[in-house]
């Protein structure tokens, strides 16, 4: 059950990046965003690391040494926010999600899901 | 495929106490400050604002620990409308930060209404109006590029407004230092403590450092930081006010009744320096609105923004410019309703109706911090608190009851300013309350519905 759950999260996150990269005003955006994200799945402890490079997002195994944002919260939510199943402001007002970083880093990864799936 | 791990990753950037402290203290140093200043000696006798000032910080420091204990339980960018929400629900917390909202925005009218008149003191030529636009339209622009005041930039204004306050404070205090007895006499109780409700506006905003909770170097910081402001701003306050009244005569701080004066530090600055003191006390100021200004503006249009993701707001607000990443509609909403501000307050000069309403909500929000501490250590006395406030259930109830008398105070006064900021507060919040209550959670129940009858993405599994 626990690996099919982080197995399910894997895919999120790798949809989640395909989407982005197919995005071409998500992709003009993000031009000069240079970002190293840690994704920490509580409940399972599980650790991913997504990057965003010149306009390119990529997903890999693991925690990064030094993360510019941290994304916290169980894996099934965030499995949610990644498929776009789900709004993360709900999560987040509810304190159920939960964020590290600059105000500024953090904004921009809502605006990326607000461009994706929101506007 | 993740990996099972112990230690998460440490952050590239983060925040240390200098900066939380200079941000706590930056985003409460306004223009509109001074005005407040002088009407809160207005209403105490002799030289002795100095002591609803002192009664003003030690109950804005119990709100500080209030603050405190809910963020170290949610230590979360969205603040009070998280801690409300778990505390008394999600249409409550809606009511209470659409209603701050509402305000944050009358109060900067209000600055740009007292900034324009000490611009157009340095430069006569350009009325103040004329300011307004102009300020307003810069201020936007900065925004609209998503420009920000904050790190070291933060530190520099607020320890030069801070020196510069202090310098001219103490220097006029020195050479015309008022008699004692003008110091100990300040009226009676319910004087002190009408004018301590008021003196409330002087802090308004130190709160807002806890969206730095999760990018500081260790969470404590954020409650010794606002401890520390909220100690800061009551001398630089008490100090200041006490120099004012010591240094020029008071009618002239004042103004007449139908034509108060909205620049008595500019007024205080000339009488106790001449011109060079005069232009020292602009350039403070100038610094004390840009904080003020910037956060004001970008707090306001990224609540809009958030809002409308949340489907509380139209979602046209959640429009956004790919050019600057930012949310242009929110900011020219925010910027079309900073300009009726404060050109309504320019025209109609009732600017003291929209600090009454600052101060008294302000209050309120202080009051549902104490409340929220109360209910939140009895739904969740599990949860794990880095900070916990003092007096077990006693102290943060009193908190909420002594700020529920404060706005009371300041609202139930028999002049216009107070009671008109009542009407004006209860109309703003019940209004609020319709919309979040018929428009609002139905439009939430039908979009989760939706939502869970959507087709999934996810991989189909063949068994």
């Amino acid at each position: 059950m626990t690996s099919e759950t982080q197995e399910t999260l894997d895919h999120s996150l790798h949809s989640f990046a395909s989407d982005c990269n197919a995005h071409e005003k998500l992709r003009v955006m993000n031009r000069d965003w240079n970002r190293t994200i840690h994704i920490h799945a509580t409940d399972l402890n599980c650790h991913f690391t997504l990057t965003t490079q010149q306009s390119s997002v990529t997903v890999s195994a693991g925690a990064p040494d030094h993360a510019d944002l941290v994304v916290m919260g169980d894996a099934e939510l965030l499995t949610q926010i990644f498929y776009g199943e789900l709004s993360p402001n709900e999560p987040y007002n509810e304190g159920t999600l939960r964020l590290k970083g600059s105000e500024e880093d953090i904004l921009r990864l809502d605006f990326v899901t607000a461009m994706l799936w929101g506007e | 495929m993740g990996r099972i791990e112990e230690a998460p990753a440490s952050l590239k950037r983060s925040i240390g106490l200098r900066t939380v402290v200079t941000t706590s203290a930056g985003l409460t140093f306004a223009s509109s400050t001074f005005l407040v200043v002088v009407t809160v000696a207005a209403m105490v006798r002799g030289n002795t604002a100095w002591l609803p000032i002192l009664i003003a910080g030690i109950l804005c420091a119990l709100a500080a620990a209030a603050f405190s204990e809910l963020n170290s339980l949610y230590p979360n960018a969205a603040g009070i409308r998280v801690y409300i929400q778990r505390a008394f629900g999600e249409p409550v917390a809606l009511m209470a930060s659409l209603t701050y909202m509402s305000v944050v925005l009358l109060v900067v009218g209000t600055e740009s209404y007292v900034l324009s008149y000490v611009l157009h003191a340095a430069i006569p030529q350009i009325a103040p109006p004329v300011w307004i636009l102009l300020m307003l339209t810069l201020a936007t622009a900065a925004n609209f590029r998503g420009l920000k005041v904050a790190g070291m930039l933060q530190d520099v204004i607020t320890i030069s407004v801070v020196l510069s306050i202090l310098a001219m404070s103490l220097l006029a205090l020195h050479s015309s230092l008022p008699p004692a007895h003008l110091l100990l006499h300040p009226g009676t109780p319910m004087q002190v403590f009408a004018a301590a409700g008021f003196a409330i506006f002087l802090f308004v905003g130190f709160e807002w450092v806890t969206p730095l909770a999760e990018e500081v170097t260790d969470v404590r910081f954020i409650s010794r930081g606002m401890f520390i402001a909220v100690g800061l701003l009551t001398l630089v306050y008490a100090l200041i006010a006490t120099a004012m009244f010591a240094a020029a005569p008071k009618a002239q701080l004042l103004g007449a009744a139908l034509q108060r004066n909205p620049i008595p530090h500019l007024t205080f600055a000339a009488a106790a320096f001449g011109p060079a003191g005069r232009l020292v006390m602009i350039l403070t100021s100038i610094c004390m609105s840009l904080t003020t200004f910037n956060a004001g503006l970008i707090s306001v249009s990224r609540f809009l923004f958030a809002s409308a993701r949340d489907n509380v707001l139209p979602s046209r607000l959640a429009h956004l410019s790919v050019r600057y990443a930012t949310p242009d509609v929110a900011v020219f909403v925010v910027y079309a309703g900073a300009l009726a501000v404060s050109l309504f307050v320019y025209f109609s000069r009732q600017y003291v109706v929209l600090v009454n309403l600052a101060a008294a909500t302000e209050a309120l929000i202080y009051a549902f911090a104490g409340a929220a501490v109360v209910m939140l250590r009895k739904k969740e006395p599990q949860r794990t608190r880095a900070f916990r406030m003092a007096g077990g259930m006693l102290l943060p109830a009193l908190v909420c009851i002594l700020f529920v008398l404060l706005g009371l105070g300041v609202l139930l006064q028999p002049e216009w300013d107070s009671y008109g900021a009542g009407i004006l507060l209860i109309a703003i919040g019940a209004g609020w309350w319709l919309y979040v209550r018929s428009v609002v959670m139905p439009r939430k129940k039908r979009l989760r519905a939706e939502q869970n009858a959507r087709p999934s993405r996810r991989p189909r599994k063949d068994t």
